[in-house]
């Protein structure tokens, strides 16, 4: 191989080049052969200089290495010109013609000219990278080279065309019209890639490289969006259109517009895009749109308060003013749905807890599905339900000292009645057979309203009662009425309902109503524990202890109380037999609230079972040895006092078991009457409940003595708190404290600033605040 | 202008709205300032504006944007540092000395062997750089001495080895020694008048030829000290023990020692006033080469730190190498190859491939050799190898000699070039590219010298001291027969007095 | 070695005398020039079937049989980095292979720089290198003559000369 080429001219290496790129620039099929020869007729060209064309001066070869600039800039007048031809032919073109022609060269044109960056590609490897290196501008590989040459020539002269005309596509796509979409997208790229043509460093690159793209077109589309939507927008309020179809318009519009971003656009454009929309249509209507928010939400369209709600979620403050409006409306609705049931509600809980769930659940509903659970939406839902779930029509309706407890209590009283047995409710045996037929508890318990409570529980109503705490005192009475007398319909649900109380609560707000559901659990194993080691002993009468821890369970009254031979054998057994397993202890017997069941063959030798209290037992035993008694008899023969014996055989007498011969006195009999064994007693049923009547009398009563204890409470539990503040802060002004207590109360009940006041003089007094000498209304813990 | 001037020269302000002096942006940063400033702008603190390179009085002669020259200067052609690291030698007998001048004369060098360990290389080149230095007259070495080097100026000596117009050695000019010796030559050849005057002027001076002080610093206000030990008659008849040359630089006739001493290169020799009282004298070799900065960390490295610095370690000799046992041996050696001294650059260079030679293929597809090369091929190929290799490239034939100037042109320095005037000034002519011989040093191993010990169990020059233990007497032995003979006499005269004296008393 | 999931596709080349070579396809890739010339004109698909071989105009077929060896036992190396500073480069650093294979005569390993750029294979271009740099350095002039055959065309006097001044005169 020969080792020195002969010297090459210049002009003879273009002959030979020129051909070649026309081939390129044609594209036309080019066998690899052709396309070796070129690549190495460069190559031989550049690397030609052997040293026998070493360069005269050292200085000069310092300083430049003309080899290649030559070479250089007749590839660069060569692609220029390819590029002002291109330009002239398309000088009498327009519109969607023009953009045809242009996407169609630019593929094309991209496409020759990497190949071209290939045939040159030593000259980019040495010469051009040297020169770049070295700092001069103006010079760039091959291929960057033909991009800022299209761009030169072709963009620059054709952009007022071009923009226009891709403008005007859109718009006519908007307008309803189909277009060729690719003529945008193959512009866009254009655009994005002659963004590239600086040799700046990567990480400016994607900045650099939109700027083009943005300066050129995404301005200019931008500004026409905005002139097309509010074109329209004012045409639509010509004609007068509603709200709801304006909010359909605006939302096929929208997605119109994100799909033009996916399909055609650089995605940069789409947060200016919404942004540009939103505000003309969403935000500059915005008055427009919440008008009729109102009027939607009393309608019911659902799927319009949807969409409404998007809409408003794009823009900002779009959301507060809905917000606002769902509040008063629901409010007023639950108003309205309890004034009409008021009178009815007022002693029926059920009612009451339907209709307050009713209003909820609508409105509940419309958040999620309508406003997808936005916190803030809640927030305005819950925010009215507490305003109509304390205050409302019913409320009102009581006696003022009353008012706050009286939510409470028909909650408490609806709780209660499911929970009691009913003869309409299985009990809980039955239910196992029915869950084994048929559907799940879940469905069984929806059906009989439990599933209503736990839903109640699980989030809302009880959520909104202010005074929780009074809800938990009738809650309790009443739970420990139903656990004595066994009238609980399922232990089940009771543990589950304890459950939710305590998530929703916390543990404290709890713990008496499971120690009392303990307390019964204990019971039935300590019984069944006695009842095994007892089992042959035949003096002890079949029965079930309940022992109750005294510090959890209400007061009830114990008294006196003699029992007949049979039962004292158990008892006295029963009581030693505790002794053993807990020492230490001391039992109370509260014979009132016992109950039992006495066999009777007296009436007619039809045989009775009667299910009785304790001192009904005593009493009607009595009638084993006679059948005629004074009631002082009896009072001295049971040993109760004068009180409870009235009461006692008063309700034997209304049950017509015992016969007296003075009336009775509301439902007392007269100590000095005389009752006798009725004989004629008849009962279509074999099993009477005689207990019942004792019972009756309390309900009233009850939310009397519960608002004074109630008052007590929650002076103690505000001290309580007070202190606990006081202890951790040490020193805090009035008006901080009142705030601390109250969010820390929050959970139970909402105490009364005079109340807060009172308490914290009471505290002072008892020396565990002072005011501070300095200001007036700071108060400092004493340790 | 003055309300002009006293405005612009300290407005900064980019929007100032000065009247008479509107604002005009730089052409090249295009920050705004008033047209006043603008020329001075560019000249001197633009930052995009081209300038000169900072060293273009040196001879640098790139234009560049102010910018990008702090980026240039560590690579500029004419940033360059001569290095002033040094090495003494000692010689190995008073002689000796006479001996170098002798052959200073004579031009006789010792021939630099490339197949001897490096430290005779050495030393025999710089006896040869020694030697050389003698062929100067005494008046131009005199010249050149300074505190630092008193007694011998420091070599190479300047104007070395260019300059060859000084004439050959003038028996006049000589040194203390020869005058001491030659005195009666001196007077011996007296005939004319005219070096009579000459001659009496060097007696009466030469009373003070033994001062020590003039030896040392003549400049130094002191006291003559005269016959401070060092009379000459004294000296003539003083008992010289012939300081024997040992066998080891006997035989290789190298008249300084191999040991390099290492001074640091600011002491001063005169300190060593022990050594040049007795007529010894140290010789300090500086390295003076040219070197551009960027290379200047490796060249000291590979020229002096890692290989002479620690000539002991690469080569370890037999401690009886005074006695002549040639035996040698390394602690310390390049990984690859070997290092060789090239006398004609005084560069040590590392050749990695020890035998390299092309496979001989005469039926070659190509005839391409080293000197029929694209330019590109160069320019790489340069970027491989380092400056000193470049240096014997450009020595090898013409072509490559351009190829290495034109065509490795980064790799050059520029220098200037002075020439001298007649009234003993210089002045800077012009600037000469050329190429530094320095190379970085080679990656070194270190191992145990395990057969200097094997060599030393049987080495041949080894010259043990044996000791016999021999019974010598302590008295010669006439005296020892005369002690005996009269103590046995004596004895034998008490005895028979003692027989007499029993007979008596019997 | 695991078998490549792509089936191999085989590509012609041709010296520039005529002589025609078959190489796998992730051999060649080694080769930036002719890798680029395949996706440029579209070689690079499965289906592309390329009747005529790609001819390399400035390499002899025996050079080029080299250049194919060194490829192929190369070709899984990771491609080098562009390596942009201008620092001198080390030359100690070239594998035993390398070394064995380009002990070859001087004609040949030029010829072997020559083809590695024309091709731009940045791998073998380096390792020629190497091996020409290690053959220069440490040598004096002569030695450097004797062993690339150059002859010393100075006159004595311009060797004194250029010895004393070792400085490039323009003139």
């Amino acid at each position: 191989m020969d080792a020195d080429m002969p010297e090459v001219d210049l002009e003879l290496v273009w002959a030979k080049l020129c051909p070649g790129l026309d081939i390129i620039f044609r594209r036309e099929n080019m066998s690899a052969k052709y396309y070796m020869g070129l690549y190495s007729t460069v190559y031989n060209y550049c690397t030609n200089l052997t040293a026998a064309h070493v360069p005269a001066t050292a200085e000069s070869q310092l300083q430049n290495n003309f080899i290649g600039s030559d070479l250089y800039s007749h590839v660069e007048n060569y692609v220029s010109a390819y590029t002002t031809a291109l330009c002239k032919r398309c000088d009498d073109l327009d519109g969607e013609a023009l953009l045809d022609f242009y996407t169609k060269e630019w593929d094309s044109y991209r496409f020759s000219a990497k190949v071209l960056d290939g045939v040159f590609s030593y000259l980019n490897r040495h010469w051009i990278r040297r020169e770049i290196d070295e700092g001069r501008k103006e010079r760039y590989m091959v291929y960057m080279l033909s991009m800022v040459l299209w761009k030169r020539d072709m963009f620059d002269t054709l952009e007022h065309k071009i923009i226009p005309a891709m403008l005007e596509l859109i718009r006519l796509e908007r307008t309803g019209h189909t277009i060729n979409k690719r003529f945008i997208s193959a512009v866009v790229e254009n655009l994005v890639e002659l963004g590239m043509d600086d040799t700046v460093s990567a990480k400016e690159e994607e900045a650099k490289r939109l700027d083009i793209y943005k300066n050129s077109f995404e301005k200019k589309f931008i500004e026409a969006t905005r002139d097309f939507y509010t074109n329209e927008v004012s045409v639509f309020h010509m004609e007068n259109g509603s709200c709801t179809d304006y909010l359909i318009k605006v939302e096929t519009r929208i997605q119109q517009e994100d799909n033009r971003v996916t399909l055609c656009l650089h995605s940069s454009t789409g947060p200016p895009l919404s942004g540009c929309c939103n505000d003309v249509m969403i935000t500059k209507q915005l008055e427009f749109i919440q008008a009729h928010f109102g009027r939607l939400l009393m309608d019911k369209m659902d799927d319009h308060l949807a969409r409404m709600y998007r809409m408003c979620l794009r823009v900002e403050n779009g959301l507060p003013a809905l917000r606002k409006a769902l509040k008063e409306h629901v409010q007023k609705e639950g108003l309205e749905a309890l004034e009409r049931v008021a009178a009815e509600a007022f002693n029926d809980p059920k009612l009451y807890m339907s209709t307050l769930l009713e209003v909820h659940e609508r409105y509940q509903g419309l958040v999620d599905r309508s406003f997808s659970k936005e916190p803030g939406f809640m927030k305005s839902l819950d925010s009215a339900a507490i305003e109509f779930v304390n205050k409302n029509a019913v409320t009102l309706r009581a006696p003022p000292q009353l008012q706050p407890l009286k939510s409470s209590e028909l909650l408490s009283r609806y709780c209660d009645q499911l929970f009691r047995k009913s003869a309409k409710m299985p009990d809980e045996n039955e239910m196992d057979d029915i869950q084994k037929k048929v559907v799940s508890w879940v469905g069984i318990w929806a059906c009989l309203g439990w599933g209503a409570l736990l839903r109640m529980l699980e989030v809302t109503i009880f959520k909104y009662l202010e005074d929780k705490d009074v809800f938990l005192k009738f809650y309790t009475k009443m739970f420990c009425k139903r656990l004595i007398g066994e009238l609980s319909a399922s232990d089940e649900a009771e543990s589950t309902f304890i459950q939710k109380l305590t998530d929703t609560c916390g543990y404290e707000f709890t713990t008496r109503l499971t120690k009392m559901f303990q307390d019964i659990q204990v019971s039935r194993d300590l019984t069944s524990a006695f009842k095994e080691k007892s089992a042959d002993d035949k003096k002890c009468a079949e029965f079930q202890a309940m022992v109750l821890s005294s510090g959890s369970w209400p007061n009830f009254p114990t008294s006196g109380l003699k029992l007949p031979q049979q039962l004292v054998v158990t008892i006295e057994n029963f009581a030693a037999h505790y002794q053993t397993k807990y020492t230490g202890r001391r039992l109370n017997w509260l014979y009132s609230q016992c109950r039992g069941e006495v066999t009777t063959t007296a009436f007619k030798g039809k045989k009775y079972v009667f299910g009785v209290t304790t001192p009904q037992m005593c009493t009607l035993l009595l009638f084993n040895e006679q059948t005629t008694f004074t009631a002082e008899n009896i009072m001295e023969a049971t040993g109760m006092d004068g009180k409870s014996t009235k009461a006692v055989v008063g309700s034997l007498v209304k049950n017509q078991v015992l016969k007296s011969d003075k009336a009775l006195e509301g439902d007392e009999v007269p100590l000095n009457a005389t009752i006798t064994l009725n004989d004629g007693y008849t009962n279509k049923k074999v099993r009477v409940d005689l207990s019942k009547m004792t019972m009756k009398a309390e309900p009233v009563k009850e939310t009397d003595n519960v608002q004074k204890g109630l008052d007590e409470d929650r002076k103690n539990m505000i001290a309580a708190s007070i202190v606990r503040i006081m202890k951790a802060r040490k020193s805090l002004t009035h008006t901080n404290l009142v705030t601390e207590v109250i969010s820390q109360l929050s959970g139970r009940f909402k105490p009364k600033i005079e109340m807060i006041k009172r308490t914290v003089g009471s505290l002072i007094e008892k020396d565990y605040l002072k005011r501070s000498e300095q200001q007036r209304d700071l108060y400092e813990y004493v340790a | 202008m003055s309300t002009h001037e006293s405005h612009c020269s300290y407005c900064t302000n980019i929007n100032c709205s000065f009247k008479d002096c509107l604002l005009v942006k730089c052409s090249h940063c295009h920050i705004p300032l008033h047209p006043c400033k603008l020329e001075e702008h560019i000249e001197e603190v633009c930052r995009r504006a081209p300038t000169k390179c900072t060293n273009h009085l040196n001879g640098c002669p790139i234009i560049l944007i102010r910018e990008k020259i702090a980026g240039h200067l560590p690579n500029c052609v004419a940033s360059i540092v001569v290095c002033s690291r040094d090495r003494c030698r000692k010689l190995n007998t008073k002689a000796c000395k006479l001996q170098l001048k002798h052959l200073g004369r004579k031009n006789e060098f010792l021939p630099v062997d490339e197949e001897d360990d490096l430290d005779i290389q050495l030393a025999c080149y710089d006896q040869n750089l020694i030697a050389e230095s003698y062929h100067f007259s005494r008046s131009n070495r005199v010249q050149q001495r300074d505190p630092i080097h008193p007694a011998h100026p420091l070599i190479p000596l300047r104007n070395m080895p260019y300059d060859m117009t000084t004439s050959p050695y003038n028996l006049d000019d000589s040194s203390e020694d020869e005058q001491r010796e030659k005195v009666e030559l001196v007077f011996s050849t007296i005939h004319s008048n005219i070096n009579f005057q000459r001659e009496k002027l060097k007696k009466s001076r030469m009373v003070f030829a033994n001062c020590y002080m003039c030896q040392i610093d003549p400049s130094v206000q002191h006291l003559h000290t005269l016959g401070n030990g060092a009379d000459i008659e004294k000296l003539k008849k003083r008992r010289m023990t012939p300081q024997v040359m040992d066998q080891f630089h006997e035989k290789l006739n190298l008249k300084v020692s191999i040991v390099i001493e290492n001074a640091p290169e600011s002491t001063l020799k005169s300190e060593n006033i022990r050594e040049i009282k007795k007529g010894g004298t140290f010789y300090t070799l500086k390295c003076l080469k040219t070197v551009r900065r960027s290379e200047y960390g490796d060249h000291c490295l590979s020229q002096h730190t890692q290989s002479i610095d620690q000539m002991n370690e690469m080569i370890l000799r037999c401690p009886n190498w005074t006695r002549g046992c040639q035996f040698s041996t390394h602690r310390v050696r390049p990984k690859t190859g070997k290092l060789k001294y090239h006398p004609r650059t005084a560069t040590l260079s590392h050749q990695p491939v020890p035998d390299a030679q092309f496979v001989q293929d005469d039926g070659s597809p190509s005839d391409r050799t080293l000197e029929n090369l694209p330019l590109w091929c160069y320019e790489l190929l340069a970027m491989y190898l380092p400056s000193s290799s470049l240096y014997n490239l450009s020595l090898s034939s013409r072509k490559l000699r351009e190829v290495v100037f034109i065509g490795c042109n980064k790799r050059c320095y520029i220098e200037s070039v002075w020439h001298p005037l007649k009234k003993g000034s210089w002045i800077q002519k012009d600037f000469a590219w050329k190429i530094s011989s320095t190379e970085p040093p080679p990656a070194l191993e270190w191992a145990v010298p395990v057969d200097l010990s094997h060599h030393i169990s049987q080495c041949s020059h080894f010259d043990g001291v044996v000791y016999e233990e021999k019974l010598i007497p302590v008295f010669p032995r006439n005296l020892e027969n005369d002690i005996w003979n009269g103590f046995s006499n004596e004895l034998s005269e008490k005895s028979i007095r003692a027989e007499i004296q029993d007979i008596l008393d019997e | 070695m695991a078998a490549e999931a792509k089936p191999e596709r085989n590509i012609k080349i041709s010296s520039s005398d005529n002589e025609t070579f078959t190489v796998p396809r992730n051999v060649i890739r080694l080769s930036t020039t002719i890798n680029t010339l395949l996706q440029d004109l579209g070689l690079d698909e499965e289906d592309a079937v390329n009747t005529d071989p790609i001819p390399v105009q400035n390499v002899t077929a025996p050079i080029l049989k080299k250049v194919i060896a060194w490829c192929t036992y190369h070709y899984q190396d990771a491609t080098p980095t562009d390596d942009a500073d201008n620092r001198e480069k080390r030359t100690d650093d070239i594998a035993s292979w390398d070394v064995e294979f380009l002990k070859v005569d001087q004609g040949t390993l030029f010829e072997l720089i020559l083809a590695a750029n024309y091709l731009d294979i940045k791998g073998l271009l380096d390792v020629t290198c190497k091996t020409v740099a290690n053959m220069i350095k440490g040598k004096s002039p002569e030695e450097i003559r004797r062993t690339f055959n150059i002859k010393n065309d100075f006159t004595p006097e311009e060797e004194e000369q250029i010895r004393k001044e070792n400085a490039w005169c323009e003139d």
